[in-house]
């Protein structure tokens, strides 16, 4: 059993967690929830040791087994799957960091989650979703006994994020792994969570009911797609796209028309090249492409809201990137109080926010955005999509990549696409 | 279009196209001959290089011929636009010098051989294989640091390539865009850190390819052939 009692953890001399206790039995798993911001991964931090071996700080309390010893048995899959992952093949990951040796036992273990047709392949040119499978993999055959889990379906589609819930409970029953899971979904999680702890401004309470309900209830009854939708568009033809590295095309036959006033949501499973068809549009509103043309005539304005916020960033602070109109967007979106602070101390959700301030405030005729939700708590994924609806009444219109269902709902017209099967 | 929105585009294509004749390829048998090898088919061929026009095309069709039978003709194409920056450079500023066309085209063919022949040694370099080599050296920690290497460096040049694209989109500066991906690396030294932090100790294992071992000790053979000819 995990026990932790009043511990205390300041970083950068702020308090961050507060007097926080809690048990978790052997082979449980744990739900760990809260709004962002509250100390949810520093939790996690701790637990594994990385608060203060890496990043410094001071802990005090008591845990049994003692942190000390929690940091040898623990195994922490960070927010950012990308950091996980050290080394270059899919192959290479899972062979050096686990017992797995054998080709076959391999492919086995990766076909779980859809992975095993790319065991041969690079892990940067892995899609996000894809990365956060390879990296759940690793956790659970790594012999660690305690796994930390921080948001770990925020880049997943709603099966893949059901596949590894199953998993999760599946290796907890059998091999009696503990798990503590920071996400927001305690739907996803339902029964299969044996407690959810709620975290709020670094003080923890165990809860029954999902402190998000009324939120979540809101955005389910009351969101619904704009009705601003202007005669000018942006038509998208892409017959076919293929990397240099694949020998099947990524994308074939995407074709739509994304209006100003109007949100289009292109939806499909991780790794079916959402991503690249947004950088592909991109790429092609730079070139005023015939591939891309707006019905008015003219070259299309419009801007690209990478999934890494900070990719988008070009300014030290916030005040600095928004424009004057931004300012009340930063307000909007929850971060008005951090307008004059760097942006690299805002956490991952502040800077998704801020670039999204940022691109809506900027006067782009068209909005290109890549999982604008992802890790953000449902009262901040509301704002967020709030906003976007604010922003096609100016004559914004968007296209997004998005696993999110709250997201689908404010989309005047999803866009599927599917990947055929590639050899890498 | 701007000058500076031209210096971003140009920056954004190179970047592209380093990654692309390097990094972007999956693991193939291709890639699993002994690096010692390798660099022994980089030295003699820098060094045959070095005779005449004959011996330069020969050192050129031993990379093509590298490139294509261990599988990875399409990276030609890359490595050569790549290749071709310093040829087209030495060719410029050799051109007063030589006052030759055809001194500076040989000039400019060798550097470009030479670049090549780099290109090609770095894009079968398996870093997995320098990993395992230094796991047998009992070198603590070691292991770790090329596969790492070849993990981050790709993973920087794609965020950069993206954060010019927005840059470009947005129309900023591109040392605004280049701060930010400054800024970014910096981030992620401590986000590996924490990441790599809870993982167990890096085991490589290794496999090496007798097929492609073969045909690349033959293409040595015959260029130290060449080399020992000329002497």
């Amino acid at each position: 059993m995990l026990e932790v009692r009043n511990v205390n953890v300041w970083v950068n001399s702020h308090h961050i967690l507060k007097e926080v206790s809690f048990n978790v039995d052997d082979g449980n798993v744990v739900l760990l929830v809260g709004p962002s911001g509250s100390g949810k991964s520093t939790l996690l931090k701790t637990l594994s040791g990385v608060i203060p071996s890496v990043i410094k700080g001071v802990v005090k309390g008591f845990s049994n087994p003692s942190l000390e010893i929690l940091k040898r048995k623990t195994m922490y899959v960070h927010q950012e799957p990308w950091f996980f992952v050290s080394t270059p093949y899919v192959w290479s990951e899972v062979t050096g960091y686990t017992p797995i040796m054998s080709l076959g036992s391999l492919k086995e273990v990766l076909e779980e989650f859809k992975l095993s047709q790319h065991v041969f392949r690079t892990t940067y040119t892995l899609s996000a979703g894809e990365i956060q499978r390879l990296a759940f993999v690793i956790a659970v055959n790594s012999g660690k006994e305690i796994i930390l889990l921080d948001e770990p379906t925020s880049y997943l589609d709603r099966r893949n994020s059901e596949t590894l819930v199953r998993f999760v409970n599946k290796v907890s029953k059998d091999y009696g792994k503990t798990f503590i899971v920071v996400d927001h979904d305690l739907t996803l999680w339902g029964e299969h969570a044996s407690k959810v702890l709620y975290l709020c401004d670094g003080r923890l309470t165990e809860t029954s009911r999902n402190p998000f309900d009324e939120i979540i209830d809101y955005m389910t009854r009351k969101l619904s797609p704009p009705e601003s939708r202007s005669s000018e568009c942006m038509r998208i033809r892409v017959n076919s796209f293929k990397f240099p590295d694949s020998k099947e095309p990524l994308l074939t036959d995407v074709s739509f028309d994304v209006c100003r006033g109007e949100v289009v949501v292109v939806k499909g499973s991780s790794g079916s090249g959402k991503t690249t068809l947004l950088k592909l549009i991109a790429s092609e509103c730079l070139r005023n492409n015939e591939k891309i043309i707006n019905t008015a005539g003219k070259k299309c304005k419009a801007v690209l809201v990478p999934d890494n916020p900070l990719l988008y960033l070009s300014s030290p602070t916030p005040v600095d990137e928004v424009s004057v109109s931004g300012l009340k967007y930063l307000e909007y979106l929850g971060i008005g109080n951090k307008a004059e602070t760097p942006i690299m101390r805002l956490s991952s959700g502040e800077r998704r926010r801020l670039a999204i301030a940022s691109a809506l405030s900027g006067g782009y005729e068209y909005v290109l955005m890549d999982e604008p939700t992802a890790g953000l708590d449902p009262l901040n994924k509301l704002h967020v999509i709030e906003a976007i609806i604010k922003a096609t009444e100016f004559g914004a219109g968007f296209v997004i990549a998005s696993h999110d269902s709250f997201v689908e709902k404010i989309a005047n017209k999803v866009v599927c696409i599917e990947r055929s099967q590639k050899n890498y | 279009m701007s000058v500076l929105r031209k210096i971003t585009e140009v920056l954004r294509l190179f970047t592209l196209l380093l990654f692309r004749s390097i990094f972007i390829y999956g693991d193939i048998e291709g890639r699993h001959v002994p690096f010692l090898i390798n660099l022994a088919l980089l030295i003699t061929q820098v060094l045959v290089a070095r005779g005449g026009y004959e011996c330069l095309v020969v050192v050129l069709a031993s990379v093509l011929f590298i490139y294509a039978v261990r599988g990875s003709g399409k990276v030609i194409t890359y490595s050569s636009v790549l290749a071709l920056i310093p040829s087209t450079w030495y060719f410029i500023v050799s051109l007063p010098f030589t006052t030759s066309l055809v001194t500076s085209a040989v000039i400019s063919l060798r550097v470009f051989t030479v670049s090549l022949s780099f290109l090609c040694f770095f894009y079968f370099l398996n870093p997995v294989e320098i990993s395992f080599l230094l796991r047998l050296l009992h070198l603590k920690n070691a292991p770790l640091y090329p596969v790492l290497t070849w993990r981050v460096i790709p993973h920087i040049m794609r965020d950069m390539e993206t954060a010019l694209l927005v840059g470009e989109m947005k129309r900023v500066e591109t040392w605004k865009s280049l701060a930010i991906t400054v800024l970014t690396t910096e981030e992620y030294v401590s986000l590996y850190e924490e990441g790599l932090f809870s993982k167990p100790e890096y085991r490589p294992s290794y496999e090496y390819s007798i097929k492609h071992t073969l045909i690349t000790v033959l293409v040595l053979v015959a260029l130290i052939m060449l080399l020992a000819l000329h002497a």
